[in-house]
C-alpha cells in the first residue's frame, strides 16, 4: 500500500500542493484536474523524482525513498514528456530499458515480444522511431513503464496523442492490470476515467477536494444537471456546461439548484432533467478557473 | 558487552534477532568498487555506452587533436600544451555524454529504473577517466625529450586531467542544466589557452618550474576526489539529488 501522510510541496515560495493525505491500495486511481492543479508534481514526488517540503511518502509503511532500488524495482512510470531514441527500434529501446530496470535478459525478451504486442507495435517493432507518430511514441512509453511488471503503476496523462481505437484497447489493458496492482494516472479525458478508474481524485487550489468513485462523485450534480433549447432559460437559471447541436435546434446543458428552471422557460420550449456524468463535474467544478 | 548480557540471550533468540536485522533490509556496506562492478556486470558494458557512439567518432577526432598539438609543438610550449591538452578527451566525451542525456527526457524515466542514470554516469566517469589517463601518459611521454623530461611532463599531465575531471564531475553532481557542462567544458578551455596568450612565456616558465612531487600530489589528490565523487554518484540519495 502506498500512501501520503500531509505532504507539501513548495517549488521556491510557490506552494504547488498542501497536506495532501492519501491511500492508495491496488485498483485504479485518476487524478482530474485542470493544467497546473499539480498532477505532475504529485506524480513526481511519487516517482522520487522530487521530493515532499514536508509530510512523508510512505511504500507499506516504509519512506519510498529509503527504499531506493527495492522501490523503484515495483514502480513502473511514464513522464508526461516522454523522451525517446530516434534512431532505435521500439524493440531495441525496450531491451536496454529492461537492461537499466535489471530485468533478466530472458525475461526481457519475452516480455517486450508480448508488450509489443499489447500496445499494438509489433509490426513495426523493429522500425527505427524515428518515423513514429506521437501516438505510437506513446504507446511505446506505456510498454517501457510495464517492462517490470510494476506493483504500482503511476502514468501522466497516458492517453495524450492517442487515437480513438487506442484509447479504448489502453483502457481495456489499464483494467486488465489493476487487479492485483496500483493504478495512478492523470488525465484531462473524462471519458478515460469513466470506464476504468475506481477512484476519482480531484485536485484546486493546492487541496484534495475530491477521492471517490466515479458515481459518488458524479451523485454531486444529481438532480442538478438539465439540458433545453432554450438558450435564456440557462443563462438565467444556472452555470451553462455545454452547448451541441442537435436537428437544427442548440441544445444548452446547464447546471442548475432552481428545482424548476421550467417555471422561466418561454412558452413552447423544452427544459428537462439529465444524468450527470463527470465532464459536468469538472465542469462545474473547475467554472471559475483560467 | 557485558558477560552477563551474552548468558541471558538464547541462542534461538539471537538468531531471530539477527534474521528480523536482515529482514529489515539491513544490508553490508559495499564499497563504491563493488558496486561499480556489480552494476558492470549486472548491465553489461554495451548499456552503459547506449546510445554514446557518436562520442566515440568524437573521441577519435579529439586523440588525433591531442596527438597533433602536443607532438606538433616547440619544445618551448611543451608543458603549456600537456596542460592544455590532457583534459581534452575527458572533458569534450563527459560533457557531450551528459548534456545529451540531460536535453532528453529521457532523463527523468532513466532516474527511475534500478540502475538509475546518475549511477551508469558515474561507470561512465571511471572508464573516460581510466582512457584519459593512459592517453595523457602516453602523449607525454612520446612528446618528453629524455627519461627526466617524462617524470615531469607525465605528472603535470595526469595532474591537469584530474583536476579537470574532479571540477567536471562535480558540476555534473551539483548541476542539473544540460548546459552546465557546456559552459563547464568552454570555461575551462578559455583559461587554459587564455593563461599563456595572456602571460606569455611567464606561464611556460612557471609550469616547467613546478616539481614533480608537487605534480604527482595534485594528481593523486583530485583522482581520489573524483573515486569520492563517484562513489557519492553510484550511491546517491535523497540528500544528494538536484531538485528539478
Ligand atoms: N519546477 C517548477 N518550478 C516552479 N514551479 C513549478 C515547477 N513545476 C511546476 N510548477 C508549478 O506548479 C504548479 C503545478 O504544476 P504541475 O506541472 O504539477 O501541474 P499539472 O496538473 O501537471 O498540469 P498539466 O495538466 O498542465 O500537466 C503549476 O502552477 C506550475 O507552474
Ligand atoms: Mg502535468
Amino acid at each position: 500500500m502506498l500512501s501520503l501522510h500531509n505532504v507539501t510541496k513548495n517549488y521556491g515560495t510557490f506552494e504547488a500542493l498542501r497536506n495532501v493525505t492519501l491511500d492508495f491500495t491496488p485498483g485504479v486511481y485518476a487524478l482530474l484536474a485542470p493544467n497546473g492543479a499539480g498532477k505532475t508534481t504529485l506524480i513526481k514526488m511519487l516517482a522520487t523524482l522530487i521530493f515532499p517540503t514536508r509530510g512523508e511518502i510512505l511504500w507499506n509503511g516504509d519512506d519510498i525513498v529509503a527504499l531506493g532500488a527495492a522501490y523503484r524495482d515495483i514502480l513502473g512510470y511514464l513522464p508526461q514528456d516522454f523522451g525517446y531514441y530516434k534512431n532505435h527500434s521500439p524493440r531495441q529501446f525496450l531491451l536496454y530499458l529492461a537492461a537499466i530496470k535489471a530485468v533478466g535478459r530472458e525475461t526481457a525478451k519475452r516480455r517486450v515480444g508480448e508488450l509489443l504486442e499489447t500496445v499494438g507495435l509489433a509490426d513495426v517493432a523493429d522500425k527505427k522511431m524515428r518515423a513514429f507518430s506521437g501516438g505510437m511514441v506513446q504507446r511505446v512509453g506505456i510498454a517501457q513503464a510495464l517492462l517490470n511488471e510494476p506493483q504500482l503503476l503511476i502514468l501522466d496523462e497516458p492517453t495524450a496523442g492517442l487515437d480513438p481505437k487506442e484509447r479504448v484497447r489502453f483502457r481495456n489493458l489499464i483494467s486488465t492490470l489493476s487487479k492485483d496492482r496500483i493504478v495512478i494516472l492523470s488525465t484531462h479525458i473524462v471519458s478515460d476515467i469513466e470506464t476504468v478508474a475506481n477512484h476519482v481524485i480531484m485536485v484546486q487550489d493546492r487541496h484534495i477536494i475530491a477521492n471517490a468513485a466515479p458515481a459518488q462523485i458524479v451523485s454531486l450534480l444529481e438532480g442538478r444537471v438539465w439540458e433545453t433549447d432554450d438558450m435564456a432559460v440557462a443563462g438565467k437559471s444556472g452555470l451553462v456546461l455545454t452547448e451541441r447541436q442537435e436537428n437544427g435546434a442548440t441544445i444548452t446543458r446547464f447546471v442548475s439548484d432552481s428545482t424548476a428552471p421550467q417555471m422561466v422557460s418561454a412558452p413552447g420550449r423544452r427544459v428537462w432533467p439529465v444524468a450527470p456524468n463527470l465532464e459536468d463535474v469538472f465542469l462545474h467544478t473547475y467554472r471559475d478557473e483560467a | 558487552m557485558s558477560e552477563n548480557w551474552q548468558l541471558g540471550v538464547e541462542p534461538e533468540v539471537k538468531d531471530r534477532a539477527i534474521a528480523h536485522i536482515l529482514d529489515e533490509g539491513l544490508v553490508h556496506p559495499v564499497s563504491a568498487w563493488e558496486r561499480a562492478r556489480t552494476i558492470q556486470r549486472e548491465l553489461g558494458t554495451k548499456n552503459i555506452f547506449f546510445d554514446t557512439a557518436w562520442s566515440l567518432i568524437f573521441s577519435g577526432v579529439m586523440v588525433v587533436a591531442m596527438i597533433v598539438i602536443t607532438l606538433g609543438v616547440p619544445a618551448a610550449w611543451r608543458h603549456t600544451a600537456t596542460v592544455a591538452c590532457a583534459p581534452l578527451l575527458f572533458t569534450v566525451i563527459l560533457a557531450g555524454t551528459e548534456m545529451l542525456e540531460r536535453a532528453t527526457a529521457m532523463y527523468d524515466l532513466k532516474q527511475t529504473a534500478h540502475f538509475t542514470i546518475r549511477q551508469v554516469t558515474a561507470l561512465r566517469v571511471m572508464a573516460y577517466s581510466l582512457v584519459a589517463a593512459v592517453v595523457t601518459a602516453l602523449l607525454a611521454s612520446l612528446s618528453a625529450t629524455g627519461a627526466a623530461e617524462v617524470l615531469t611532463l607525465v605528472p603535470l599531465g595526469l595532474a591537469a586531467l584530474f583536476g579537470c575531471a574532479l571540477a567536471e564531475v562535480s558540476t555534473l553532481r551539483f548541476t542539473r542544466s544540460p548546459w552546465a557542462m557546456a559552459v563547464f567544458t568552454v570555461v575551462w578551455m578559455a583559461v587554459w589557452i587564455g593563461a599563456p596568450v595572456r602571460f606569455g612565456e611567464a606561464w611556460e616558465a612557471c609550469l616547467a618550474s613546478l616539481n614533480t612531487a608537487l605534480t604527482s600530489g595534485i594528481a593523486i589528490i583530485c583522482a581520489v576526489a573524483l573515486v569520492w565523487q563517484c562513489a557519492a554518484l553510484l550511491k546517491e540519495s535523497r540528500t544528494h539529488v538536484i531538485p528539478a
